[in-house]
């Protein structure tokens, strides 16, 4: 190497130093702390002498307040049910997802519109205690190395982000943690959020597992009544999914125990590439020849409609049963399916939230008028309309609680999932619950669904099933 | 092209002529660029820092590319895969065996650039195309592996991805400072001629490190950080202990990294790696070895009539290729806290890193450089245009916000290889020659 070289070289690592050794801002924050724990002593002396002072004060105060006349002014009118009114003042979540390229059909319009839509009926009906809510959208394309990113970008001003795929959810959970901040994450992966067991992300359905053994359990009830023709007693579950840790995610070790000691076999999961155009002849085939009497699908969007498709070209639809994770019975499925959506005539869904056949509850009429009022097109009449809109209801309700209890000064991640655990169950006005016990952070609760085609020839998604409590399939702790 | 130089600018010595920096000022432009960089952590917004980070490692990786195609003429498909190999090696190197990063990362470049000698035989009987498809095998073959339940314990399985655990860099600035000293010693002692300052400087230099490893090493030991460490980690009663000890009169958290200060400490580790690759690739290119790659890339046939062993040349390229791929995935797989399958590493990113390359320029030192900064600038000025432009246009604001970047990304592409097919570097060389040339350039 020659000489230059090397006097560049050394320069170069004498300016870094010199950068390197920069005390942060952080450390000086650190100094200053410790300033005042330092000066703590003094200062509480200090406060004690004034305490005594204060009693004599306080006295005397009465005395002159005897003399003044009485205050004309109205007592502060504090917005309903909050202690503070933060009127002017603004609160801003933080999205990050993908809305381009072949994953955008996930979340599609109907992400946004709901959100848009949610934020003006809560602004509009007095907002979080006068506060203006707010939503700062990062995309990410759902890459790993795009979310970390955008969390890097957020990090410091952030109380909570909504996440929506599971590489998010994974590659965010330690720094989430570490941060403090709070997430609400679409994607549920088991090990994301609960190893360690005490984290900052909320699942916005049932981690992958607990609903996959969900489902099993339900089959193992109603075999009888369900199963297709020719098929035996014995359940042989074949899971489909794609080949990454949203795929993985239903058949975990924990899930399948839990299927085994239900005496439901499940097959080695058969990988599907995430691709608009994969084959999946190859997997269906290889499941049937197996015994696979239950095709479940791990996976969603185009990738469930690749699957409906092929088992009905096989001509196998008859003698399975194919249902799938909550996001496979989606709208996106039927869109993709197209003026063949009533191929999916049969299929099942685990799904842990209301949807749009439930037009008793206040929250799905007024999701309904919202997106009536916007005039979107009746294709975005998804799922994930319904959840995105009930969902800030439920992130309200935090907001305000944990407002209430330590004041809108002190609101952080910490204190937020402080709030919500103190909650306990929080109530998306019905769509659905978030279970905070007993270190749970997602919804129990779920009901098997099924799309049925009426006498009309529409398809419409029926509940085949009360919503029951599923069964509890998180890695276990370390 | 020619080098063209400015009347007066001759060389006067050997070493003058070998120099890469020739001007004074060229010297302070680059000393800026470099304060400016290093300093970006304390300047810059966080997802700047984030970018620049993701570019240093990527110029590496890139670099590896280029000795690879760029110079030898051998088309690889797999650089990403390579990156993931150098990740895994890295992250297993740090969680079972406790290296700290200075050892792991270049022990798992040295185990991806051994991985790539494995994919790179086939070099010796295809070429082209049908090489290109050979080292697909490598962007199949490596994340499959990766996936497999039986590898679960070590590389994650089904589920994607390991976690590496946050690398201890305590003490890293008086550790750089105390290293730079003794070998600014060491050099002036061998400078100069005087052995006691040589010998005592190399030393220094020498002792440090191993206390340091040590030191490290010791504390992984003894600190639970089999996934990622606990957040009072660097609060541990016995760390402190150890650190006041060492540390005697200087502050004690001015030496400790807290978790919110990674970015800052891997975009440093990131640079400084960078500016070692850019050396090691700048003297390759043009020493003996590159010589003969290049010769191989121009004509395989005439350079073998000339004594160059086409196998053993080619696979020396294949070595550096991934040796460098394994330093750039050692660099992200430990900035990104996790590697894996989930965080990407896919055949998409080899064909960019490919794309990268011709934009910046295939077989020149400056192309990994432009051709990152580009891709990676229109990248994110695409992410932003396309909200800016769906709020200019409502009625179009779903298409703009689903489909903006991906057409603007590959219009800018296509455009690009329609005017300017021989990279950004050789357009820089244009407006160098221009501006020598002035007023006389057209």
């Amino acid at each position: 190497m020659r000489k230059s070289t090397i006097v560049l070289l050394l320069t170069l690592l004498t300016v870094f130093i010199l950068t390197a050794c920069t005390t942060p801002v952080e450390n000086v924050v650190q100094t200053a702390e410790a300033v005042v724990t330092e000066q703590a002593p003094a200062i509480q002396e200090a406060a004690t002498q004034v305490a005594e002072v204060v009693p004599t004060a306080a006295a005397a105060a009465t005395t002159v307040a005897e003399t003044v006349t009485e205050p004309t002014e109205e007592p502060e009118v504090l917005p309903p049910g909050c202690n503070e009114d933060l009127t002017g003042k603004t609160i801003k979540l933080h999205q990050q997802a993908g809305k381009e390229g072949p994953l955008a059909a996930i979340l599609g319009q109907a992400f946004d519109f709901a959100t848009k839509d949610a934020l003006a009926a809560i602004n509009s009906n007095g907002g979080i205690c006068g506060a203006t809510l707010e939503v700062v959208f990062t995309e990410t394309n759902y890459a790993a190395e795009l979310e970390i990113a955008a969390y890097e970008a957020t990090r410091n001003e952030a109380l909570i982000i909504f996440t929506y795929g599971s590489a998010a959810t994974i590659v965010l959970a330690n720094r989430l943690n570490e941060d403090k901040i709070l997430s609400f994450a679409a994607g549920v992966n088991g090990p994301a959020m609960y190893i360690p067991r005490d984290g900052y992300t909320i699942g916005a359905v049932p981690i992958y597992s607990d609903q996959f053994a969900g489902f099993v359990e339900w089959l193992s009830e109603n075999w009888a009544d369900v199963k297709p023709a020719g098929a035996g007693d014995q359940i042989v579950v074949g899971v489909i999914g794609w080949a990454n840790a949203f795929g993985a995610g239903a058949t975990t070790p924990e899930a399948v125990a839990y299927a085994e000691s239900l005496g439901v076999t499940v097959l080695p999961m058969e990988e599907q590439a995430l691709s608009p155009d994969a084959d999946v002849s190859g997997q269906i085939q290889n499941m049937v020849i197996q015994g696979a009497n239950v095709i479940y699908n791990q996976n969603l969007s185009f990738s469930v409609a690749q699957v409906i498709g092929t088992v009905r070209a096989l001509g196998v639809w008859d003698s399975v049963i194919v249902g799938g994770v909550n996001w496979s019975f989606n709208q996106d499925v039927l869109n993709f399916l197209g003026d063949n959506a009533r191929l999916a005539n049969g299929y099942y869904g685990v799904v842990p939230h209301a949807t749009w056949q439930d037009s008793d509850l206040e929250i799905v009429q007024e999701a309904a008028a919202a997106f009536e009022a916007g005039g979107y097109p009746a294709a975005e009449k998804t799922n994930t309309y319904l959840l995105t809109y009930a969902s800030f209801f439920a992130v309200r309700d935090i907001l305000v609680h944990a407002i209430n209890m330590v004041g809108y000064d002190n609101l952080s991640g910490e204190t937020l999932l402080a709030a919500a655990i103190d909650m306990g169950v929080i109530d998306a006005r019905g769509a659905y619950q978030y279970d905070l016990q007993d270190q749970y952070r997602a919804p129990r609760h779920a009901r098997i669904r099924q799309w049925q085609v009426q006498a009309d020839g529409t398809l419409v998604d029926v509940a085949v099933s009360d919503y029951f409590e599923l069964p509890d399939t998180r890695p276990p702790a370390p | 092209m020619a080098v063209l130089r400015p009347a007066g600018d001759f060389d006067r010595s050997y070493e003058q002529d070998m120099g890469i920096v020739r001007q004074r000022w060229q010297l302070f432009l680059l000393l800026g660029a470099i304060l400016l960089a290093c300093s970006a952590a304390f300047w810059g917004e966080a997802r700047f820092v984030f970018n620049l980070n993701r570019l240093a490692y990527l110029i590496i990786a890139l670099q590896g590319l280029n000795i690879l195609t760029g110079y030898t003429g051998q088309i690889s498909l797999g650089q990403a895969a390579f990156m993931l190999v150098g990740g895994y090696a890295s992250g297993l190197l740090a969680i079972h065996l406790s290296l700290p990063i200075y050892l792991s990362i270049p022990l798992a470049a040295l185990i991806t650039g051994c991985v790539g000698l494995l994919f790179g035989l086939p070099s010796l009987r295809v070429k082209g195309f049908y090489l290109a498809m050979a080292t697909l095998a490598a962007q199949f073959i490596i994340p499959w592996l990766t996936r497999q339940p039986r590898f679960s314990t070590w590389l994650g399985g089904t589920k994607g991805f390991i976690d590496i655990p946050t690398t201890f860099l305590t003490v890293f600035p008086l550790l750089l400072l105390i290293l730079i000293a003794a070998g600014i010693v060491a050099y002036v002692g061998w400078y100069t001629q005087r052995p006691q300052f040589q010998w005592g400087g190399l030393a220094v230099f020498l002792i440090t490190g191993v206390i340091y490893s040590a030191w490290d090493i010791s504390l992984r030991r003894t600190v639970n950080i089999a996934g990622l460490p606990p957040t009072d980690l660097f609060a541990a009663g016995h760390l402190k202990a150890f650190i006041t000890v060492l540390t005697t009169g200087v502050p004690m958290r001015a030496w400790i990294i807290s978790l919110r200060e990674l970015p800052t400490y891997y975009l440093s580790v990131s640079l400084i790696t960078l500016l070692l690759s850019t050396i090691l690739t700048i003297n390759i290119t043009r020493s003996r070895l590159g010589r003969a790659l290049i010769a191989i890339r121009d004509n395989d046939l005439a350079a073998e009539l000339l004594g160059v062993n086409l196998f053993q040349y080619k696979l020396r390229a294949f070595f550096i290729a991934a040796f460098l791929a394994g330093v750039a995935g050692a660099l992200r797989a430990h900035s990104e806290r996790g590697v894996g399958t989930e965080f990407g590493y896919s055949l998409r990113e080899s064909i960019l890193f490919l794309g990268m390359l011709v934009i910046g320029g295939l077989g020149t030192n400056l192309g990994p450089y432009l051709g990152g900064a580009f891709v990676i600038a229109v990248e994110d000025f695409a992410l932003w245009l396309g909200p800016e432009l769906a709020l200019i246009f409502p009625t179009r604001s779903a298409e703009l916000q689903s489909s903006f970047r991906p057409i603007f990304f590959g219009l800018v592409l296509v455009l690009f290889l329609i005017f300017e097919p021989r990279g950004l570097a050789h357009r820089w060389m244009l407006l160098k020659a221009s501006w020598r040339l002035r007023p006389f350039a057209r």
